[in-house]
């Protein structure tokens, strides 16, 4: 199989005032990602995996090496509407990321407008038939995102995603700043779009808990250098680097929660 | 165990909207001396209300509307602002959720301590230095003596929260309050500081409030928790016994919904349907019936529920319409 992303030795480094105030957020980063897989990167704040994130969707710039889309570079695409069609990006906070004078139906719609994609009365149907699989109904579209609760506009975030039908979605934190039991739901929802759509997922998140539920395989950062990468399963039962069993043993586990 | 804060029908309103519900609704507590309590909910279900009521904090537009709380004797329900001044830090301190806004971004380590110590009692510059650096040794930060000069920006989150725990503890309240204290910080640095209120708590005989949505941390840190809904307590005990024989079909969903490192898609997380009531709609009746999945329909709309006591461990208790378990 063909990777779908393609970083090799991506290097960023943010400028401070003089040298010894550089940051070296990414050094020497080398992953493939592959059509439909569900990865995780964990580690904590200021070890690199947001930037690699965002390095790998293009809208931040690598200061050395690069990460192929189908054979081009992210950074430099022919064609930016094609990259988008595949690899979107959902940010962690949703109050944030929804334009607050559109409404959600115009908001979800803008990607369809660009690109023109059938008549109006086409895109306003795949309009609801996102929200629905978001387990929204169609006639939110009407309404602004400030009806709405956190999770719901989580929610909305992801439709605006899902309505270019992509191949990988980038998750970045998307369930930090939700409840619970709203972050159990579109936990399962993610479950169900990549078992049923084939939608890859790349999930970025410090909770150990989140990354273990949803991923299939994990990497690892620290101080912007990725020291593990494994199947869950294995990284979590035999890790081999120190500072992966040192997040591990922080995980609150406290008394063994009843069996549900 | 001495009983350092009891908490008595505490009500809290929205001013001047009579039409609405309460937003914390006849909330009863207790906590002893050395002793972690727990309050976990989710956003809304008015916990940090709660927190904030006893240092008199509340936000405008919200006021106490029934209710008592009593810290080691006193009745400090509405106290005067003078009062207040000696309450606060020496009685009861709180330790916010992140630790970058709650700090004086333009004082150094050593001010924000002395700053705190000096409100409470005249003593040398000598005395006060001394204290503040036995109690940054106290909350575990390395090299006090070096680090007294240094702004908060110097310092890693989880150092920050430790200088606000100090500033916090310098006083020797009998009472803390930490809200979502761990909340902002890495899980690696979480530890340290779960760890460190614990220790705390038990060294200097303090009672702790600890709020938090994460019942992980609560499990790690709480000796005996309640479970809050749209402003009601659903169900309260020792945490042992709560987290692993939960009663209330809230605390239920709660746990089902929350990932554990044991969980897998094979047993797939099972999520609350439905989102919470907004702030002051709680339904009259059960507070949890329109998410509830074991809901009786006619009971648990018409009549407000009953408390109900396990029979192993009488202080255990959960807020419900039936008692048989499902």
């Amino acid at each position: 199989m063909k990777p779908i992303l393609e970083a090799s030795g991506v290097i960023k480094l943010f400028k401070g005032r003089g040298r010894s105030l550089d940051v070296m957020a990414l050094n020497d980063v080398n992953l493939l990602i592959y059509p439909g897989e569900v990865i995780g990167i964990v580690g904590e704040s200021g070890s690199g995996k947001s930037t690699l994130s965002r390095i790998l969707v293009g809208i931040e710039k690598a200061t050395k090496g690069q990460v192929l889309h189908d054979g081009e570079s992210v950074e430099s695409v022919s064609d930016w509407q094609k990259l988008r069609l595949n690899i979107q990006y959902i940010f962690q906070d949703p109050f944030l990321s929804l334009a607050p004078h559109m409404t959600v139906g115009q908001s979800i719609r803008d990607g369809l407008d660009i690109r023109q994609e059938g008549t109006s009365l086409e895109r306003d149907n795949r309009v609801a038939r996102v929200l629905e699989l978001v387990g929204l109904t169609a006639l939110d579209a009407n309404s602004y995102p400030a009806s709405f609760s956190g999770g719901q506009k989580q929610r909305i975030s992801l439709a605006r995603a899902l309505i270019l039908k992509p191949k990988v979605i980038i998750c970045d934190e998307i369930v930090s700043g939700l409840d619970v039991s709203v972050q159990a739901q579109i936990l399962n929802l993610l479950v169900e779009l990549n078992q049923k759509n084939g939608v890859g997922l790349i999930f970025v998140s410090h909770d150990l808990r989140v990354v273990n539920y949803l991923c299939q395989r994990i990497i690892v950062m620290h101080q912007g250098v990725i020291v593990e990468a494994n199947t869950t399963a294995e990284l979590f039962t035999n890790p081999k680097h120190e500072y992966t069993k040192h997040l591990l043993s922080s995980v609150p586990a406290g008394i063994s929660i009843a069996g549900f | 165990m001495t009983k350092l804060l009891s908490i008595i029908n505490l009500t809290i309103s929205l001013e001047g909207r009579p039409n609405t519900s309460p937003i914390v609704q006849n909330l009863n507590l207790e906590v002893s001396a050395g002793e972690v309590l727990g309050i976990v909910g989710e956003s809304g279900s008015g916990k940090s209300l709660t927190g904030l009521s006893i240092l008199n904090m509340l936000p405008k537009g919200v006021y106490i509307s029934a209710g008592q709380i009593l810290a080691d004797g006193k009745d400090i329900t509405r106290s005067e602002e003078n009062k207040l001044r000696t309450y606060r830090g020496q009685l009861f301190s709180i330790v916010f959720q992140d630790p970058g806004a709650a700090l004086n971004p333009s004082r150094t380590v050593g001010k924000l301590l002395s700053d705190v110590a000096r409100a409470h009692e005249k003593s040398s510059k000598r005395d006060i230095r001394k204290k503040s650096i036995g109690i940054l040794k106290d909350v575990g930060f390395p090299s006090p003596e070096e680090r007294l000069k240094s702004f908060p920006f110097q310092l890693s989150g989880g150092l920050r929260q430790r200088v606000a725990i100090a500033m916090a503890l310098i006083n020797r309240p009998k009472i803390l309050i930490a809200d979502e204290p761990t909340t902002s910080l890495d899980v690696s640095v979480q530890k340290g500081i779960l760890d460190l209120i614990r220790k705390r708590t038990i060294k200097d005989r303090i009672g702790c409030i600890f709020i938090s949505h994460d019942l992980g941390v609560i499990a790690e840190v709480a000796d005996k928790v309640i479970i809050m809904y749209s402003g009601q307590v659903v169900e309260q005990g020792p945490t042992a016994s709560v987290l692993t024989n939960p009663k209330h079909p809230y605390t239920r969903g709660l746990i089902a919904s929350a990932p554990s490192m044991k969980s897998s898609l094979a047993k797939p997380l099972k999520p609350i349907p439905g989102n919470l009531p907004p702030v002051g709609r709680t339904p009259s009746g059960c507070a949890f019936q329109d998410r509830c999945p074991e809901k009786v329909f006619g009971a648990c709309n018409a009549a407000n529920p009953t408390w109900f006591n396990d029979s192993n461990d009488q202080s255990h208790r959960w807020l419900c319409h039936s008692e048989v378990e499902k």
